[in-house]
């Protein structure tokens, strides 16, 4: 069985409205209805738990906490480990980098960004998010935009 | 081409919004430049300097405003050299920094 991406909620993470906006639209240029937004690393894991998100969009710099360390936090809670993340990050030490991706992102995508790029991301997560009959995670989106 | 028509994607439905909140934090970037010494001792106006700048340079180019990124970027190196104590918070760097807010106020005028 497929899903669509109109039921599907995603997570964005997120301390700058500017950021937060786009988002929102690359999101609803991709089908997804329902945004959920927070500034706050502690609030998102939060969200995590109950909502259970396809997909996290995740900022490294959080008014509250480390990005870092709430992806560390998803990936060691046995409820929220298999929720692919994507960092956003102006942060682009390549140790940053690697140190995300060691943690478990799926994908970095680097301040600022080409917006059609990561709509081109989205779009190809979702659709084979989509395609998955069992819903799982689809990994290696690679590289770093 | 203009600044903030660069982007790939049409973003104009949210680009108009985009230009009033980057005015909004050019703003608070010189109120808060206006209290160097605050600045200078790394007090709040140091930080919303720094958070801002950071954010700017984030967003300006995602929105297609190549050049607020530029001089966001160059005025969050001088904030992190203050932190870092490579760079002391004379009056040259307090006219630097003032200059790069108004070239960022230069960006979202029209």
């Amino acid at each position: 069985m497929t899903v669509d991406s109109e039921s599907r909620s995603i997570l964005v993470c997120e301390d700058d409205p500017a950021m937060v906006r786009i988002f929102q639209f690359l999101l609803r240029q991709n089908g997804i209805k329902e945004v959920l937004t927070t500034a706050s690393g502690q609030q998102a894991l939060s969200l995590a738990l109950s909502h259970r998100p396809s997909l996290i969009l995740l900022d490294l710099m959080l008014p509250d906490k480390d990005g870092l360390s709430v992806l560390k936090e998803l990936k060691e809670n046995e409820v929220t480990r298999l929720i692919p993340v994507i960092v956003v990050s102006g942060k682009e030490a390549q140790d940053q980098v690697r140190q995300a991706m060691m943690a478990g992102a799926i994908d970095y995508v680097i301040k600022p960004f080409e917006p059609m790029e990561l709509g081109s991301r989205i779009k190809s997560f979702l659709e084979r998010l989509n395609a998955s009959s069992s819903g799982g995670t689809p990994r290696g989106l690679g590289g770093v935009v | 081409m203009s600044e903030g028509s660069e982007a790939g994607l049409d973003l104009s439905e949210i680009v108009g919004m985009y230009k009033e909140d980057a005015r909004r934090m050019i703003q608070d970037m010189r109120q808060a430049a206006d209290r160097w010494q605050e600045v200078r001792e790394g007090g709040p106006a140091r930080q919303i300097l720094r958070r801002l700048s950071h954010q700017l340079r984030g967003s300006g180019q995602t929105y297609g405003f190549r050049r607020a990124t530029l001089v966001s970027k160059a005025l969050e190196q001088i904030i992190q050299k203050l932190e870092n104590g490579k760079l002391s918070a004379d009056e040259r760097v307090q006219r630097s920094v003032a200059t790069k807010i108004d070239l960022l106020n230069s960006v979202f005028e029209s």
